[in-house]
């Protein structure tokens, strides 16, 4: 990795999406792994890393790597966070979409009350 | 790539949340058009006429065509957004990472610096260095802040109305593309 830590993290966000644009996921794996390693205190790679499994259409996997980072002091957690989301809805857990737009709403910390998760949950909510 | 490489990020910065409010209001509003009425969601989402090129989102395509029973130029519509959503999100996290390294910048600057001025002065040099990154770190945080704070609000207002906003910049928007 020593070529990835001498550039600019956010030059290798940049490639590493333009490399799942173009189905590069193996290196893209790499790249977003390695701003993983080098910016631990950002949600970064985690957000790369949810963006190959939102491609792939593996939501589960998406959430996997969102659900900490996105409650996490990290930078970027709010953006995490809205991918988590997303990938909550697509993934068809409209309780934890629910309950992940209510933190959007109030803020990081704020656990939502049981009308909001309610309320939440039935605007998210689809047929079975 | 162009948008997140873009050379506008304060303009990605005002603009950090529309493509998300546009591709959640799309989701719920499949959502809610499948409760109320199967057929109309389906006749909601223009055939975008955005070429998707090279770009590989089989496996997420797949994943909503069969959640939504979309055809494929409306499922290749919802990639499309989802494109744009991305877009707007990484450039957010870019900007910040970029935030990181000037604030990292002028320290490494100013301690080089302090290493040629030592000799004259050290006293007055020591304390310069971090002085000046408190105050960007300082700034930064402020940003980040005042962004979140803009986002909470937007979606806080409500969000029936936003994802109603969202979804008819969507149509309005890929209306004038096709």
């Amino acid at each position: 990795m020593s070529h990835v830590s001498e550039q600019t993290s956010s030059f290798l966000m940049e490639v590493g999406f333009k490399a799942i644009k173009s189905g590069m996921y193996d290196s893209a794996q790499a790249i977003f792994e390695g701003i993983n390693t080098k910016e631990q205190n950002s949600a970064a790679g985690d957000i790369g890393l949810a963006t190959i499994a939102l491609a792939n259409g593996d939501m589960d996997k998406a959430i996997s790597y969102l659900d900490e980072t996105a409650f996490s002091d990290k930078q970027n957690a709010h953006e995490a966070k809205k991918l988590l989301l997303i990938a909550s809805m697509l993934g068809g857990d409209q309780a934890k979409a629910g309950h992940v737009h209510q933190s959007l709403l109030t803020g990081s910390s704020h656990s939502a009350n049981d009308d909001e998760k309610q309320e939440a949950e039935q605007f998210f909510s689809k047929p079975a | 790539m162009s948008n997140i490489a873009g050379a506008s990020q304060s303009t990605a910065t005002q603009n950090t949340d529309k493509n998300f409010q546009k591709f959640t209001g799309e989701l719920c509003r499949l959502n809610h058009s499948c409760k109320n009425d199967q057929g109309s969601s389906k006749q909601d989402i223009s055939t975008s006429s955005k070429n998707t090129g090279d770009m590989s989102f089989e496996g997420f395509q797949d994943n909503v065509g069969q959640q939504y029973d979309l055809p494929e130029g409306q499922q290749e519509s919802l990639v499309n957004l989802l494109i744009d959503m991305l877009d707007e999100l990484l450039s957010a996290v870019m900007s910040t990472l970029e935030g990181n390294r000037s604030a990292d910048e002028p320290s490494q600057t100013a301690a080089e610096t302090t290493e040629t001025t030592d000799t004259a002065n050290t006293n007055n040099t020591e304390t310069k260095p971090i002085a000046d990154k408190e105050t960007s770190v300082d700034n930064k945080d402020d940003l980040s802040n005042d962004q979140k704070s803009t986002d909470e609000k937007k979606m806080g207002a409500c969000p029936f109305k936003f994802h109603d906003e969202g979804a008819t910049a969507a149509a309005t928007q890929q209306g004038q593309q096709s």
